[in-house]
């Protein structure tokens, strides 16, 4: 912290104005955070808001097309198999937006040295992660309940989900964007962070239990699932269509939320912006 | 000028690269006074973006120490965020926003209120002719027009201090004329110190009140331009060329001292600044003004001092 007291403040010669700011108190601090959040925002929102359609299609595309493949192939199965792919489905379309765009945002953002805008400015960096991660949650959310709707529709299976799972829909893409925002931020440069983004990708698309019971993986992979955030967000989300919802779905939550925070912190501190 | 803190205070600056073996910064020491226009020169790869980067609180130094008005920014950047503003060579992260909206969050996030943000943006749009860019979006913006929108973004919530690296590039020679006068009304209305990077030396000299070059990371000469012009050839330069058909008037030129030939119209004539006069008055006697397409006398520029100074022997030596 500065001091807040100096013997000497610096003035200007010519309006005698104090060079030197004072140091604010709290509730201009707090009130502070939040404009400076709301600009950095408009920021980050700015950056996709002309290419929003895309960035819908090109989330909605790969999950849809699993969707439809999953209809063919699955017509009479049971509705427990049938909740998996529709849910399944939905934490693909996480992996979209919250990690590969995200990610690939932020590591360009590292490259192409676009944080000295930011490093020059009296603001924090969590408020910068923080803007960057809202953004992405908001442009994921309209996905994730397009992908759930129609993929009621294709299996003729509709529900009336528990209201929690307004809970799962805005935690999931939170912990999700933490991931992507981590990879964004540890990695090199940009093709570095697509790869990791991929083997992620496969990762979850393959190799957890989004689309097939936990107890169904050998036991490695069940270790493996059990570290990875769309585990819990499929599983949350299932619980919440499926009717009944127990102990699992706090732990779900719980977990979906550390990771959230834990991923914050880390971006936080990895992304040293007076580096190089 | 005040006795008061420098505004920054440079000790022993050493910044490297590639674990040590680039030394960009190889123990600088300077001073930056209150209300003063700095002029920071030197050639590419001089070491000049790697000082910036460090004024600036972008970077941290390896050693020596950097004071902002006392506080040292090497340890702790925030005071730079506060009170330092800066146009740099990278580009801002910025360009889907409209010219209007980059100045209106960047005023607001530099701690302006929105209301002060939105009039401070407009009176820097029509400051700097960008009337008919507002509604524009920085990244569509062509070379020059992006320049002052970009100097538009450092300019806005009047930072006490301000970093300039290169701000005339790009910009035609109406609008950098604009760009020196707004710099010299900025340190004489509002007092702002202003460090200036640039290669523009013929056209910052008007501005430019102290002069730094440095080369290989060192200071390699500092003073005010008129200090710098003593140290290196203080002969005034006659510039003539002879109209068509008047080339015999060479021999006459000849005549005159030392004299060199460019071509058979151009010559240029060397003297001291005691015996300019006679050679002038002979020239005018001899020769006359209407046999003379251009007849010009100047003393060496900062631009001369320049090459005289950072220019090839220096790079030979090293």
């Amino acid at each position: 912290m500065r001091a807040t007291v100096r013997e000497e403040v610096p003035r200007n010669a010519v309006t005698g104005a104090t060079v030197v700011p004072a140091t604010p108190g709290r509730t201009a601090r707090i009130r502070r955070a939040a404009d400076t959040f709301s600009d950095l925002f408009l920021i980050q929102f700015s950056n996709v808001r002309t290419a929003w359609q895309w960035i819908f299609l090109v989330s909605a595309v790969m999950p849809l097309g699993l969707l439809f493949f999953l209809s063919f192939l699955a017509q009479s199965a049971r509705p427990s198999t049938l909740l998996y792919y529709i849910t399944g489905n939905v934490v693909v379309a996480l992996m979209l937006n919250p990690l590969f765009m995200l990610s690939g945002q932020l590591s360009w953002a590292k490259q192409s040295k676009a944080f000295d805008f930011y490093a020059g400015l009296p603001i924090s960096r969590v408020a910068l992660i923080l803007a960057a991660i809202s953004v992405s949650v908001m442009f994921t959310i309209p996905g994730m309940v397009v992908l759930l709707v129609v993929g009621m529709a294709l299996f003729h299976l509709w529900i009336v989900p528990s209201p929690l799972i307004v809970v799962v829909i805005v935690l999931s893409p939170l912990a999700l964007s933490g991931l992507g925002a981590t990879v964004g931020v540890v990695a090199p440069n940009q093709q570095v962070a697509g790869v990791v983004a991929n083997v992620f990708m496969v990762l979850v698309m393959f190799l957890s239990p989004v689309f097939v019971p936990l107890s169904r993986l050998p036991v490695l992979l069940q270790v493996t699932a059990r570290l990875l955030p769309p585990t819990y967000a499929a599983d949350a989300l299932r619980q919440t269509l499926s009717g009944h919802l127990d102990a699992g779905f706090i732990l779900d939550i719980g977990i979906l939320a550390a990771f959230s925070l834990v991923s914050l912190y880390v971006v936080t501190s990895r992304l040293d912006w007076r580096s190089r | 000028m005040s006795t008061a803190t420098p505004v920054y205070e440079v000790r022993d600056l050493v910044k490297t690269y590639k674990a040590g073996k680039v030394r960009a910064n190889d123990g600088l020491s300077f001073d930056i006074q209150q209300g003063e226009i700095f002029g920071l020169l030197g050639p590419n790869g001089a070491g000049k973006s790697t000082l910036v980067g460090q004024l600036t609180g972008l970077l941290r130094p390896d050693s020596g120490t950097l004071r902002l008005y006392g506080h040292d920014i090497g340890r702790d950047s925030r005071l730079a965020t506060e009170v330092v503003a800066a146009l740099t060579q990278t580009p801002l992260p910025l360009g889907d926003l409209t010219v209007r909206e980059v100045l209106r969050v960047t005023g607001h996030l530099r701690g302006l209120t929105r209301r002060d943000a939105r009039a401070e943006g407009e009176r820097l749009i029509g400051l700097l002719g960008l009337g008919d860019q507002r509604d524009k979006r920085l990244g569509k913006l062509s070379g020059g027009l992006w320049r002052l929108a970009t100097i538009a973004v450092a300019l806005i919530g009047e930072r006490p201090v301000l970093v300039l690296d290169e701000p005339t590039n790009e910009l035609d020679p109406v609008n950098r004329r604009m760009i020196w006068d707004l710099l010299l009304r900025l340190k004489v209305e509002s007092g702002r110190t202003i460090i200036l990077v640039t290669h523009n030396v013929l056209e910052a000299e008007r501005v430019i009140e102290r002069v730094g070059i440095i080369d290989h990371g060192r200071v390699v000469a500092w003073g005010t331009p008129g200090e710098l012009k003593a140290r290196i050839d203080s002969r005034v330069h006659l510039e003539l060329t002879l109209a068509d058909g008047q080339e015999g008037f060479g021999s006459a030129i000849a005549s005159l001292g030392q004299a060199t030939r460019v071509t058979d119209r151009h010559w240029v004539v060397l003297a001291g600044r005691d015996g300019m006069p006679a050679v002038m008055s002979r020239v005018l006697q001899d020769i006359g003004l209407d046999r003379l397409d251009d007849f010009r006398v100047s003393t060496p520029s900062l631009e001369d001092v320049y090459l005289h100074l950072a220019g090839e022997p220096l790079r030979e030596d090293a």
